[in-house]
């Protein structure tokens, strides 16, 4: 597959000697960053084969594929071929776009190769340039299979003689996705530190994560309000502010031979905006990186000042709700770390998102007054649902903290005299459920008291001690692993699908007993919360004296 | 003839100054010791002088040239061995060292040839073909060696060349700069191994808090304070308190 890529890389090289990158450099650099890619999903202790594995790459692939064929339905259903088409090249700009973020942004700002690829006689135009080029491989590979069921649709839709527009447009707009990405970041990185861009990368990748989700689930609701047969949209100034747009407009003139003003005006934005824009971002950006870049390394090996005093509130808190020794220290290294890790934080709170999301769609868009969305809820026990579904977020921090690049800094665990690793595993289910549902829940609990008033008190009560003995039961179901102990690239995706499906069990059969007992004999409820806190105590008890043997290294 | 390094009032701003006002000689066929206590500023230097770090202060030329013009052309004739084991480590050796003869043009042959011979030397010749995921630092460290030489660079930058190796490696490093500098070569060469450096050195750098506060032969810096590198460090450096932060450091363990 490599050579393949790379002989197709071949076909560029006059551009690339055109534009003063230095091609045998640029092909050995292309090379290696593939090699690299294909290994880097199964390193391992214990692997350590030369054998190259491509199935990662495939599985996405596939996904992709399914994603495309997903939105060729709505090409379908769409008649206006402006609106169909800026529908789906909105949503291949914002897939590629999301997959560069999410994937690219660690290879993109990579500052290994400051020590291994900055000494070495390579000008910044070459490095730049080969690194795009392994972006657009890779998202070119990706681009193909959104487009594969879409371009049948197309075809069989208008015409077999549209496919080339359509493929050439779509090319385009993997570069418009690449340009506004790579530009942003370039921008960011010239008047920032990597550590910020960081940080700002993060907080995109929550929000892209949310927003896709949330276009999912709000879109089809607001599109099943519009007769798709008869729309037709007609072009404004402001279609000029929107990529996608300029997209569709150029297959729309050539599809239906429309050659106006405005449509000129769109396909010149649509064919020469990427092209310029990248030319443009090589020529004066790319020499700017590689400096920038090398200054980075130097920077973080400079002598740093500490940014703010170290918060004592993980300190403070585990006073209160740990005992000393092991349990209070791993409270205050997983409180910060839920607090402070990226990758974590990236896993985490795009659930609390969709969370967001899912009440917004579920519970308020058909009620316009507060009076109805009260009748609604109150009716119909809703705020039940509002209250249990914390535990999503619970579930998703459990599965990740195992996980940590700095997984080798575990050793403490084993080199300490700890006598029963079960008190580490007490601290850290403890600083899960402090720092990410009681605060949160306060909110939650406050809103729902607005809303349904002071008799869902009780109710707040009971949920909450349940979100814990979920908590709790999900532990100890689970296989135990310390936390931050484990390597992340050996985590196993094929357990999320029964994960997901033993908390909805759990979740469907805690909630539904809830609200069995608030319908038939509300005045018990109160009566559970001695027997929760029992069962809690004996559960907790329990993990707190985990064994050695119990414990998955 | 012109010294192979020169810099003239070297300086360099991050948030605050990390390097200041650094003049550099250093002539062909001549080994320099650089040293300096952590955050000195030695690292920086060397990624100056390698051309990573571009935007500096004052003048600075490699083997004629301009770092700051010709910075492609000084790389080419340059070797560097940072500090920290940075590769490619789901590479194996081969490929590793191949990708970096390929950025220095060299032809593949040759490069492969050079490769397994030199992994010989370094008695890595069973790992050829193992990914270095599963090296221990101090074969990663003799790659690294290897990547910083294959070209055959006219200087040599090392950043703690000698970090993980075991006794014998070190010795065969040791030998492997003295033979280059009889070959001609010049070897600027940071460590905290003050052994190593009063041992190999024709010349010794202190640099402190960004200044350079010495320069000069072993016998040279000798007059300043008796005895080996050490003290002279130590005294130049003014951490003098050696003892008293070890008293104090005990007396806080058994608290």
């Amino acid at each position: 597959m490599d050579k393949l890529l790379l002989g197709f890389v071949g076909l560029f090289k006059g551009v690339y000697r055109m534009a003063g990158v230095n091609y045998p450099q640029l092909l050995a650099i292309v090379a290696v960053k593939l090699k690299t890619d294909n290994r880097r999903q199964h390193i391992s202790y214990r692997i350590n084969t030369s054998r190259e594995n491509g199935n990662a790459f495939l599985i996405t692939l596939l996904i992709y594929i399914i994603l495309g064929a997903l939105m060729s339905l709505m090409i379908g259903a769409i008649q206006s071929i402006m609106l169909s088409m800026t529908v789906f090249y909105s949503f291949l700009i914002v897939m590629i776009a999301m997959t560069l973020i999410t994937d690219f942004s660690a290879i993109l700002l990579d500052t290994s190769d400051n020590t291994i690829i900055l000494p070495r006689p390579v000008d910044g135009k070459t490095l730049y340039a080969a690194r795009l080029t392994h972006i657009m491989l890779y998202l070119g590979q990706l681009g193909i299979g959104l487009t594969l069921v879409p371009a049948f649709v197309v075809s069989s839709k208008y015409g077999l003689g549209l496919l080339p527009p359509f493929l050439l447009i779509g090319i385009l707009a993997i570069m418009l996705a690449v340009l506004i990405t790579n530009s942003a970041y370039l921008l960011i990185l010239h008047f920032s530190s990597e550590d910020k861009l960081k940080n700002v990368i993060n907080y995109i990748q929550i929000g892209i994560a949310v927003i896709c989700m949330g276009g999912y689930q709000i879109i089809p609701h607001l599109i099943s309000g519009y007769d798709l047969g008869a729309m037709r949209v007609e072009i404004s100034w402001w279609h000029y502010l929107m990529p996608p747009l300029w997209l569709a407009g150029t297959l729309e003139m050539v599809h239906l031979r429309q050659v106006d003003l405005g449509h000129i005006g769109m396909a010149t934005c649509a064919v020469f905006i990427p092209i310029a824009g990248l030319v443009l971002v090589n020529k004066f950006l790319a020499p700017v990186f590689a400096r920038k870049l090398g200054a980075l390394a130097a920077v973080s090996t400079a002598v740093k000042r500490s940014d703010r005093a170290m918060s004592k509130l993980p300190y403070t808190i585990s006073r209160f709700v740990t005992r000393p020794g092991p349990e209070r220290a791993m409270f205050s290294a997983v409180f910060n770390t839920l607090a402070r890790d990226r990758k974590i934080k990236l896993k985490i709170y795009p659930v609390i998102g969709y969370i967001a999301i899912f009440i917004f769609i579920f519970i308020l868009q058909k009620n316009n007054s507060l009076d109805a969305i009260r009748e609604n809820v109150v009716n119909n026990k809703y705020h039940l649902m509002l209250l249990y579904l914390p535990i999503m977020i619970l579930q998703v921090a459990l599965h990740e903290i195992p996980y940590s690049d700095e997984f080798k800094a575990s050793w403490v665990y084993f080199s300490a005299p700890l006598v029963k690793p079960g008190e580490l595993l007490s601290g850290m289910i403890k600083a899960i459920f402090v720092r990410l549902f009681l605060a949160g829940y306060v909110v939650l609990g406050l809103i729902v008291l607005i809303v349904v008033g002071r008799s869902a008190m009780a109710d707040i009560f009971v949920a909450a001690l349940n979100n814990y003995l979920m908590l709790m039961i999900l532990a100890m179901i689970d296989t135990h692993k310390l936390p931050l102990s484990m390597e992340p690239e050996i985590r196993r995706q094929s357990g999320n699908m029964g994960r997901g499906i033993i908390t909805v069990v759990i979740l469907g059969s805690v909630t539904g007993a809830h609200y069995f007992i608030l319908t038939f004999i509300p005045n018990v409820i109160l009566a559970l919360v001695p027997i929760q806190l029992a069962v809690s105590y004996l559960l907790h008890r329990t993990y707190k004296s985990t064994a050695w043997s119990e414990i998955t290294l | 003839m012109e010294p192979v390094i020169s810099t003239q009032n070297l300086s360099k701003k991050f948030s605050v100054y990390v390097l200041r006002n650094i003049n550099l000689t250093v002539n062909a066929g001549e080994i320099i010791g650089y040293i300096g206590p952590n955050g000195a500023g030695k690292s920086t230097t060397i990624k100056i002088l390698t051309g990573i770090i571009s935007d500096f202060e004052g003048d600075a030329r490699l083997l004629g040239m301009d770092i700051r013009k010709e910075p492609i052309e000084v790389k080419r004739r340059i070797g560097y061995i940072p500090e920290n084991a940075a590769l490619y480590d789901t590479l194996t050796p081969i490929e590793y060292l191949y990708f970096i003869g390929q950025l220095y043009g060299m032809d593949a042959k040759n490069v492969d040839t050079k490769s397994r011979e030199l992994l010989h030397v370094f008695e890595l010749s069973n790992h050829f073909n193992t990914r270095m995921s599963t090296f221990s630092k101090g074969m990663k460290q003799k790659v690294l060696l290897i990547a910083g030489m294959i070209h055959n660079p006219a200087v040599l930058f090392l950043d703690e060349p000698l970090s993980g190796l075991d006794a014998n490696a070190v010795i065969l490093v040791k030998e492997i700069l003295m033979q280059l500098k009889r070959a001609g070569k010049t070897i600027f060469y940071s460590s905290h191994l003050m052994d190593v450096v009063e041992k190999i050195s024709d010349r010794i750098i202190i640099i402190n808090e960004g200044e350079m506060i010495a320069n000069g032969t072993f016998e040279e810096l000798n007059q300043h304070a008796n005895g080996s590198l050490e003290n002279i460090f130590t005294e130049l450096t003014g951490n003098h308190a050696h003892e008293s932060a070890a008293v104090e450091f005990l007396s806080i363990l058994e608290r």
